[in-house]
């Protein structure tokens, strides 16, 4: 039992990190960004999410806005930032990315205080849902269902709409695409907007799992999104989801196996050694 | 009596299912100066990564010498006499035309990591790269950064750096590719003149006049394989190297 | 000069050496580490351990700094199976990796590390005497490392890898180096940073002081020992320099970090050329 519980834990964990930072995938199939100003966008999404939530009451609204505010945030970190250094060497757009990192954790603190806001009448608290001997967090399943069925949306679109198309044939092939008339602007526009919404979603999630949101909270997928999108391949979405999931259970079973002697950071970082040291490229690769 | 200073036996390399070089054994005597030509695809350049090192063969040795050097890395093969100019060039940036070529000439100063930590003085090293520089006319911008350089320049700084290596054997990449006919013409006949002082030379070349204007013995590539093996005018005559050339639908000769 | 004096100094001291260390690695070898902390934890913790057992201070320092050497080597055999991103995001893995393995120890003090670490002996003129001696060890080693074939060697790899072997360099043997001896002088920055503080905590060798230093390394100007010395400083003093901006400090941090990165990132070492180009004539 104690080991289904812990698959459980990763799987859900899993699907919030590939939620969190496929934004990260998307950026760094455009651009080789590592974007990681990008956990921000997660902590300005809860934030704003259960403000709203709080003051209305409702949490679909606060949901809404929170996508709203961290996609324009998205789009003006592009805008502002990275637009005019993309030719740079790839320490510059990043360092530039922890400074707006720092910036903005410190604007959350100085906004909304340094404890953060709480969840003031959250459904998912402590809420459990039993199947025979089961007992498994409902928030655990909204978290995994949020996950696979805003990823789906994505998937579809990557896939069938113009727009994806356009999208997949940027990330292979820049130029030529450019050439044919693809508006690679626009195609960039659209990766931070999508990346920006589904990483507000997630940070409402962890908000109401952990039923609080701190400064802080955005470290959580800060450097995992970086190891994510490094190990499942230049931004390649099914490699990323896949590098999510590994991640979620190697990091779940390893605090219930050897907790006592690593973090769970560490364990992360372990897992992620060990995978480079194996695959030195990644495990999936962009489709070209 | 000639002897062979690099051979390679029975060398295989596929990628990815694609058959780039197909049981070639080749030797290249002391002092000639052997042409490697072909229609686009014929391995050329895969043979010359394959004898350098900078890709390994599915099957097959690479001799220098006497030695199999198949398992030695690239910068091991450069010290055991091997030099080669890029097709694409590959100039190091940040560091400056003369620093480029001293570091070739300084062999000796970095053969070992550790013992590169107690050489400090470049003075003989930039001497030599000097000396290099002024053959190919171009001491005048010694001082310059390759990413100040047109293409003809860094075409002769990639040859200058070879030749600060002091190899046995010299294997030019298509060194002409790019150039202006002028231009061309003066490398073939530095060409032709540093074979003249002894230095033997692997030249694959896209511009069959000017191979053909220098080179003592003429090697042709199609499909992975070595069809023709001879003195080049007797060569250009068979019947399967014009075949392989028209097959291409080339017209460059 | 007062103590606190003193003891701004001292620091800034320490994070020149730590600041010059990564610069060998990252400037001159060209070879990203976001996780150079550890290096710097490692020799912290190397010679705190050994000061509370009772070795001087001047044995314990050399002590950490082959200790942290010879990790600098083992993560220096991971550059050699991955590059660029691939290797940053594992040298960010191995910081993650000594902060989780230091908490978790109950040897080393867990999460409240190691206090009453005991003095020197030397004085607090000697131990910032011994801060100033290390620091022109450094900042000589970096000058001449930069000049001379080993930093020859170094900058062609970091140039261009594969064309650098085509000359007959060895770039693994040289970027082993490069790790060992940037690691070793974090190492020596750690243990005179345990020194100093005479109180090691694991959070401190975190995540945030590997990109200190990286910040410090690209502000100054990568490649530069002038101007990463240079960034040593103005990062370090900071806060004191800054005192003005009070609780807002962070937040003007972050907007540095961001407007250099934007408009001079080339870092400090880049504007003497500028000043140079608006001068000169056209």
């Amino acid at each position: 039992m104690y080991y289904v519980d812990l698959l459980i834990s990763g799987v859900a964990f899993g699907c919030l990190y590939a939620m969190a930072t496929m934004g990260l995938t998307l950026v760094y199939g455009l651009l080789r960004i590592l974007h990681i100003a990008h956990a921000a966008l997660f902590t300005l999404g809860a934030f704003v999410g259960v403000w709203v939530f709080n003051a209305s009451g409702s949490l679909i609204v606060g949901l809404i806005v929170a996508i709203l505010a961290a996609v324009v945030m998205g789009c003006l970190i592009y805008r502002l930032i990275y637009e005019s250094i993309l030719s740079q060497p790839p320490y510059v757009p990043l360092l530039a990315s922890l400074g707006v990192l720092i910036f903005l954790q410190d604007g959350f603190r100085i906004v909304f205080g340094e404890e953060g806001l709480t969840v003031r009448h959250n459904p998912f608290y402590m809420a459990n849902f039993t199947i025979g001997a089961f007992s498994i967090n409902v928030i655990y399943i909204v978290m995994a269902g949020g996950a696979l069925i805003s990823m789906a949306v994505l998937a579809f679109f990557a896939n069938y709409s113009r727009h994806g198309i356009a999208w997949r044939a940027t990330v292979s092939r820049p130029l030529l695409a450019a050439n044919f008339g693809v508006n690679v602007i626009q195609v960039r526009y659209a990766a931070f907007a999508a990346g920006s919404a589904l990483a507000a979603i997630a940070g409402v999630l962890v908000a109401l799992m952990n039923n609080l949101v701190e400064p802080h909270s955005g470290e959580l997928i800060s450097y995992k999104g970086l190891a994510i999108i490094v190990l499942g391949g230049l931004g390649n979405m099914q490699g990323a989801f896949i590098a999510s999931l590994v991640l979620g259970i190697a990091e779940s079973f390893g605090i219930g196996l050897a907790g006592r002697y690593v973090d769970r950071d560490a364990i992360a970082a372990v897992a992620l050694i060990a995978t480079l040291m194996i695959f030195p490229n990644g495990i999936g690769r962009a489709r070209t | 009596m000639s002897d062979v200073l690099l051979r390679s036996d029975h060398l295989c390399r596929a990628f990815g299912g694609v058959v780039a070089v197909d049981d070639v054994s080749i030797s290249v005597q002391r002092g000639e100066l052997l042409g490697l030509i072909g229609p686009n695809g014929a391995g050329k350049t895969t043979i010359i990564r394959l004898l350098t090192g900078i890709q390994r063969p599915d099957s097959g040795k690479v001799f220098i010498g006497p030695d199999d050097v198949t398992r030695l890395s690239t910068d091991r093969r450069v010290r055991r006499g091997l030099a080669l100019t890029h097709q694409i060039v590959q100039p190091l940036h940040g560091l400056s035309v003369l620093e480029n070529v001293a570091l070739a000439a300084g062999q000796a100063a970095t053969r070992s990591a550790i013992a590169s930590l107690f050489h400090y003085g470049r003075g003989r090293e930039v001497d030599a790269a000097n000396v290099i520089l002024t053959r190919l006319d171009m001491l005048a911008y010694a001082g310059n950064m390759p990413d100040t350089l047109p293409l003809g320049y860094l075409k002769r700084l990639e040859m200058a750096r070879a030749l600060a290596l002091n190899p046995d054997v010299l294997l030019l990449d298509e060194p002409l590719a790019g150039l202006n006919q002028r231009e061309s013409a003066i490398l073939a006949d530095l060409i032709i003149a540093l074979n003249a002082d002894g230095l033997t030379i692997v030249l694959v070349e896209h511009n069959l006049a000017e191979v053909l204007r220098v080179a003592t013995r003429l090697l042709v590539l199609d499909a992975g394989r070595v069809i023709a093996d001879g003195s080049p005018s007797e060569v250009v005559r068979r019947p399967e190297v014009r075949d392989a050339y028209i097959g291409q639908g080339a017209s460059n000769a | 000069m007062t103590g606190y004096h003193l003891s701004l100094i001292s620091l800034t001291g320490i994070m020149i050496v730590f600041a010059v260390s990564l610069n060998m690695i990252m400037g001159l070898c060209g070879q990203v580490s976001l996780g150079h902390a550890a290096f710097y934890g490692v020799g912290a913790y190397v010679t705190a351990m050994m000061s509370a057992g009772g070795v001087p201070t001047l044995y314990a320092l050399p002590v950490g700094m082959l200790i942290a050497g010879l990790m600098g080597l083992i993560v220096g055999f991971a550059s050699l199976r991955v590059r660029d991103d691939f290797l940053a995001i594992t040298t960010l893995a191995v910081g993650f990796l000594f902060v989780g393995v230091v908490r978790k120890s109950r040897a080393l003090g867990g999460e409240f590390g190691i206090s009453g670490i005991p003095e020197s002996g030397l004085g607090p003129a000697g131990d910032a005497f011994l801060v100033a001696f290390c620091v022109v060890l450094t900042v000589a080693l970096s000058v001449y490392l930069s000049r001379n074939w080993t930093g020859l060697a170094f900058r062609s790899i970091s140039a261009n890898e594969e064309a650098a072997q085509t000359l007959g360099i060895n770039s693994a043997h040289y970027k082993l180096l490069a790790f060992c001896i940037g690691c070793a002088l974090a190492g020596l920055a750690g243990g005179l940073y345990a020194n100093y503080a005479r109180f090691i905590v694991p959070g401190t060798f975190g995540f945030s002081l590997s990109i200190t230093a990286a910040a410090m390394v690209v502000i100054g100007g990568i490649g530069s020992t002038a101007g990463v010395v240079a960034g040593a400083v103005l990062l370090t003093l900071f806060p004191e320099i800054f005192r003005f901006l009070g609780d807002y400090r962070m937040l003007v941090y972050g907007a540095l970090l961001v407007g250099v990165m934007l408009f001079q990132p080339k870092g400090l070492a880049g504007i003497p050329s500028m000043v140079r180009r608006w001068a000169g004539p056209r």
